[in-house]
């Protein structure tokens, strides 16, 4: 069995589909029992493999002879599959507050923090997003389980590993049609600002689709709305200005659920002209400006937008040149730093 | 305030025509008492888009008595006489369907829908459009439809989510986030919610309510120990107003 890289029962999912793996499976059953532990232990299997054959392993009482983190997965599997009524009854006694019609579905009431102190589970839920997004799994069910096992990786325990993986699911779903709206609102809820050139990398992709949905899920990147411009200037230009704004930038929270063209991340100007780092949390300093500072944000606030940009990417650019200049320069009022910053820019205010 | 391009001034003239307290006088109010200068073609533009946003109130309330389910993309279903069901949950106009007969549908027999809270807020959208065109302009105008989330709408429609406004007014589109969202159920992520005027909203999967009505609701679906609480954005999503008029102009 070894050499290959895919299982035995992997294989025949794969190659067959899942009747003539459930064949397979119950002939085995019946044939050869013995050789099942040693098929379902493979440590190369797919958790795909093993969610088709739930209830044959539950039936034939083989599920206390798997491995601990495949045992996990399959209770996993069955725990966050529940579709208890989400909570919609009337906000109490507001004028106005009355229950809805079409009440939403949805699972609820697992105490995740409980749930997540296990390794074996941590393991178990890391083993079922590796391996479970093969495409040719059913949809329905088993995608909403896939999307929930991503979500507490990315959305609780904002583990950056799978974002590689997950950036490559998204991509290859949306070729496929298939839906990709929660994948992508676990993928930034991880806020990860490195993650961004995960997506920067597919705006020159030769596959339209690819370049499509980079430039949207980038599109707070100046230029990627422009059809025109040759794909690889767009990439490099996009990685440039990742790297320049990347310590102010901060996750937004918006969603292609709230906007068609929602703006995933901005720039705290702010920040970017103190030259203070941001977490991508919140994009506001952990230490909370000094008195000078504050003041010198108070007269910036002021200034209407393109100004403080202006401003702020110029300070920028003078703090990485010249830390010393910008000592002073951050000093002088903000009228002579407009006036210095259009200066040194060419006059482009 | 509100000025017209083609020189009219006499705004309490148009202000006349609705009832106060109703959506249209709130808008009007909203606009002509504003800091901000809201530039219309002429009054006609203005009432289109009057029209067009008592359209999408109309159409909210519509499908809030009509009852549609609220359903998760992977669960979502649909009239298959009129609308094919996407693999990714969306629904796309059948080919020979007439486009109007196909969105009345949805208002006429609701319960034959289930979908989420952005897909509703595009029905709406459409359903507002097709009473301003009326059938036959509609027809010939959106000969493709695609229901699924803000994707792949009709460029003539072409939604927009216009951030920090001045003013927010009944017809906008308003999303309540819900930051502490429990991660397994990603569908209380937030809401998008329809202004009704008078400080009420429809939000699909929810229903009418005040602001604290949804976010109370949101507050509920949050992760154990969550402390941010749901919130309105700060933005709204919109139809390219002026778009459709001039389109619906030169084709009158």
């Amino acid at each position: 069995m070894t050499g290959s890289p895919v299982s035995l029962l992997d294989n025949i999912r794969i190659s067959d589909g899942p009747e003539i793996l459930r064949n397979y499976f119950s002939e085995l059953l019946h044939t050869s029992r013995n050789r099942l532990p040693e098929l379902l232990s493979d440590r190369r299997l797919h958790f795909g493999t093993l969610y088709l054959l739930k209830s044959e392993i539950k039936s034939s009482g083989l599920q206390d002879t798997l491995p601990d983190m495949y045992r996990r997965a399959l209770e996993l599997s069955e725990e966050l599959s529940g579709t208890g009524p989400g909570d919609t009854r009337p906000a109490g006694r507001r004028p106005g507050a009355r229950p809805s019609y079409g009440h939403r579905a949805g699972y609820k009431g697992r105490n995740i923090g409980v749930m997540l102190s296990d390794a074996v589970t941590v393991r178990s839920l890391g083993w079922i997003v590796r391996t479970g997004w093969d495409s040719d799994m059913p949809e329905g069910p088993y995608e909403c389980l896939m999307e929930r096992c991503t979500s507490l990786l990315l959305a609780h325990m904002r583990d950056k590993s799978f974002l590689p993986l997950i950036a490559d699911k998204i991509f290859e779903r949306n070729r496929q049609g298939r839906l990709i709206h929660n994948l992508v609102w676990a993928f930034f809820e991880a806020r990860d600002r490195e993650s961004l050139y995960f997506l920067a990398h597919r705006l020159c992709s030769p596959d339209m689709r690819d370049a499509m949905l980079a430039r949207k899920l980038l599109g707070f990147i100046p230029g990627t709305d422009d059809y025109s411009a040759d794909s690889h200037v767009l990439y490099i230009n996009a990685l440039g200005w990742l790297s320049v704004n990347m310590p102010f930038m901060y996750y937004t929270g918006e969603s292609l659920q709230m906007s068609p063209k929602p703006v995933f991340y901005a720039v705290s100007y702010e920040a970017k002209y103190l030259c203070r780092k941001v977490p991508a949390d919140s994009g506001r300093p952990a230490v909370p400006p000094d008195k000078h500072e504050a003041g010198r944000l108070e007269c910036f606030r002021r200034l209407d937008e393109t100004q403080r940009q202006l401003l702020a990417d110029v300070s920028y650019a003078l703090f990485m040149q010249d830390k010393r200049r910008w000592e002073s320069w951050i000093r002088l009022p903000v009228r002579d730093q407009l006036e210095s910053a259009v200066h040194m820019t060419g006059g482009s205010a | 305030m509100i000025r017209f391009e083609d020189g009219f001034t006499d705004l309490p003239s148009i202000m006349a025509r609705y009832r106060r307290g109703s959506p249209e006088y709130e808008v009007l109010s909203k606009l002509s008492e504003s800091s901000r200068v809201y530039t219309y073609l002429s009054p006609e533009e203005l009432e289109f888009e009057i029209g067009l946003r008592r359209g999408i109130i109309e159409a909210s309330l519509a499908l809030f008595r009509g009852r549609l389910a609220f359903r998760i993309f992977q669960e979502s279903f649909c009239n298959e006489r009129y609308w094919e069901r996407r693999q990714d949950g969306g629904f796309v106009l059948r080919a020979g369907v007439r486009p109007s007969e196909a969105v009345d549908d949805i208002f006429a027999n609701t319960r034959r829908y289930g979908t989420e809270c952005a897909t509703a807020i595009v029905m709406i959208f459409y359903k507002a459009v097709l009473d301003a065109y009326k059938p036959d302009l509609f027809d010939r105008t959106f000969t493709r439809i695609v229901l699924m989330n803000w994707r792949d709408m009709d460029p003539l429609i072409d939604p927009a989510t216009y951030r920090g406004l001045a003013d927010y007014i009944p017809g906008d589109c308003r999303y309540i986030r819900n930051p502490d969202v429990d991660p397994l159920t990603p569908e209380w992520q937030g809401e998008n919610v329809i202004d009704l005027g008078g400080g009420r909203y429809y939000g699909h999967g929810i229903g009418l309510g005040d602001m604290d009505f949804f976010i109370e609701i949101l507050n509920r679906n949050r992760r154990e120990g969550a402390q941010v609480s749901a919130y309105l954005v700060d933005s709204a999503t919109r139809p390219d107003f002026r778009g459709l008029y001039l389109y619906w102009k030169n084709a009158s």
